[in-house]
């Protein structure tokens, strides 16, 4: 079962959630885009109907990106200040999904008629906001906190000195353990 | 395990193509360093966080729903998933303009093996983008299976990027603040005589692990932040002070010596700073209390 869960939250320094945001948040760009453009008069029937799909796709693809995040998440430690961030990135990617599933619903029928409907037009507009302040929330977590990001033994600064690490003997090549946040161990 | 196969990618990297990059990085260092505003922009300063992986995100999702919207088309010979797939594939081209922008202006200060990986990650996304754009051509001339071809195709290319990318961040720490893992005492704890930092020096000292820099502002103050950056850890010691600013001297991040807010990027995160006193001819210095 714990091979499980790490092998759906991805193994040290190899997290799943981020690249699956990818997949989300491309496709609701792509489904918000169309509908601006179809709204703007630039090939309405065809953006109408490739917004939807492109929203459906979006959702679609939020589901496994819910469930690594949540995963991510219960690993935080509690009362500390990369959890604070999480619970607001968490809020807002449930908000901006069910405005995206909103919008789904506003452009429906805008999908068989051919046309950008003005509910779905704003709600994706909408749901699109909330998703850039989610999705920098987001990374905020993974590059301020290095949620996630494998934590090594030797300081990155010596790491990044070619020589430095020989002649501080901290650490020999190829030996050592390193860990990401959560304590797993990854091989060298 | 697949930290292991980069490592190895990188290995592979033949020494005349890092030596091209190596080469090729000084004039787009020499570009940037001339124009603040510009690298401020594409660093990310501004937002707080790095910009390159927000921005990835648009061609990485937009290639994947094209790919989807392809297959959907293929399987059910439906116009609209057609359609969709091109105005997708469209998208991801218009959004890969940026990410390329803001990854050459990351990719200008690494050096070794970040280098190494990060140059095979252009590269490929260079591949990518040139399949996907010719995947265009190809279904606006009306040759949808060649068309979806060359964008499973780029989409199989800019993918393997992506996760060198994703190594990058998250097995080598590129872009990451760099001092995520500092810690600071919660009481003071002296550091240092008071003597022995004189007018407008900056010391390097030790507090709980962490280096620390020390310094007295213009006025007379005491202050003090974490010594190493938070862009690639250079050593803010050894920089250059200019009134109450550092710079850092590896890249030239300048941070303000008391606050330790970014004043110029690379550098996206502000410096842990401290609190700071004297106590019996000693310098003390403990965590921020309105942290």
């Amino acid at each position: 079962m714990s091979l499980l869960i790490t092998l759906v939250k991805g193994f040290a320094g190899k997290p799943s959630h981020a690249p699956l945001t990818d997949a989300s948040i491309g496709a609701y760009t792509v489904g918000v885009a169309m509908l601006i453009a179809g709204a703007a008069g630039l090939e309405q029937a065809a953006m109408a109907k490739g917004a939807l799909l492109a929203v459906s796709g979006g959702l679609i693809a939020a589901i496994p990106t819910v469930v690594t995040g949540l995963l991510d998440y219960f690993d935080l430690p509690k009362r500390t200040a990369a959890r604070t961030l999480a619970t607001y990135h968490l809020c807002v990617m449930l908000a901006a999904t069910a405005l995206f599933v909103a919008t789904w619903l506003g452009q429906r029928q805008g999908y068989l008629d051919g046309t950008v409907t003005t509910p779905g037009l704003i709600l994706g507009i909408g749901a699109f906001a909330l998703l850039v302040i989610g999705g920098t929330l987001g990374g905020a977590l993974a590059y301020v906190y290095g949620v996630r990001v494998i934590k090594r033994d030797v300081p990155i600064a010596d790491a990044l000195i070619p020589g430095r690490l020989e002649a501080s003997g901290t650490r020999t090549a190829g030996s050592g353990a390193r860990t990401d946040w959560t304590g797993w161990s990854v091989r060298n | 395990m697949s930290l292991e196969l980069t490592k190895r990618i990188a290995e592979a990297v033949p020494p005349w193509l890092d030596d091209a990059a190596k080469q090729a990085q000084a004039p787009v260092q020499q570009f940037f360093s001339a124009r603040p505003r510009l690298h401020n922009l594409l660093d990310g300063t501004w937002l707080g966080v790095p910009l390159h992986p927000a921005l990835t995100d648009v061609p990485m999702g937009a290639w994947t729903s094209a790919f989807a919207l392809d297959l959907v088309a293929a399987l059910t010979g439906s116009e609209a998933a057609n359609q969709a797939a091109d105005g997708a594939l469209a998208v991801g081209i218009a959004g890969a303009l940026p990410a390329a922008a803001t990854g050459t202006a990351d990719w200008r200060d690494l050096i070794g093996e970040e280098r190494r990986i990060a140059t095979v990650h252009a590269l490929l996304n260079v591949a990518g983008l040139f399949l996907n754009v010719s995947s265009l051509a190809q279904r606006l001339r009306g040759n949808r299976g060649a068309g979806r071809a060359l964008s499973a195709a780029g989409l199989a290319i800019s993918g393997s990027a992506a996760h060198l990318g994703g190594e990058l961040s998250f097995g080598l720490g590129v872009r990451v603040n760099h001092t995520f893992a500092d810690t600071q005492p919660s009481e003071y704890v002296a550091v240092a005589d008071e003597t022995e930092l004189q007018g407008q020096d900056v010391k390097a000292v030790t507090a709980d692990g962490t280096s620390v820099l020390i310094a007295r502002s213009q006025s007379g103050e005491l202050c003090a932040i974490a010594n190493t950056c938070s862009h690639l850890g250079g050593p803010l010691n050894e920089g250059t002070r200019d009134g109450d600013v550092i710079a850092c001297p590896w890249h030239g991040s300048r941070f303000d010596l008391c606050s330790g807010a970014v004043v110029e990027g690379p550098a996206v995160f502000a410096q842990p700073r401290y609190e700071v006193r004297t106590n019996g001819g000693k310098i003390e210095l403990r965590a921020p209390t309105d942290h």
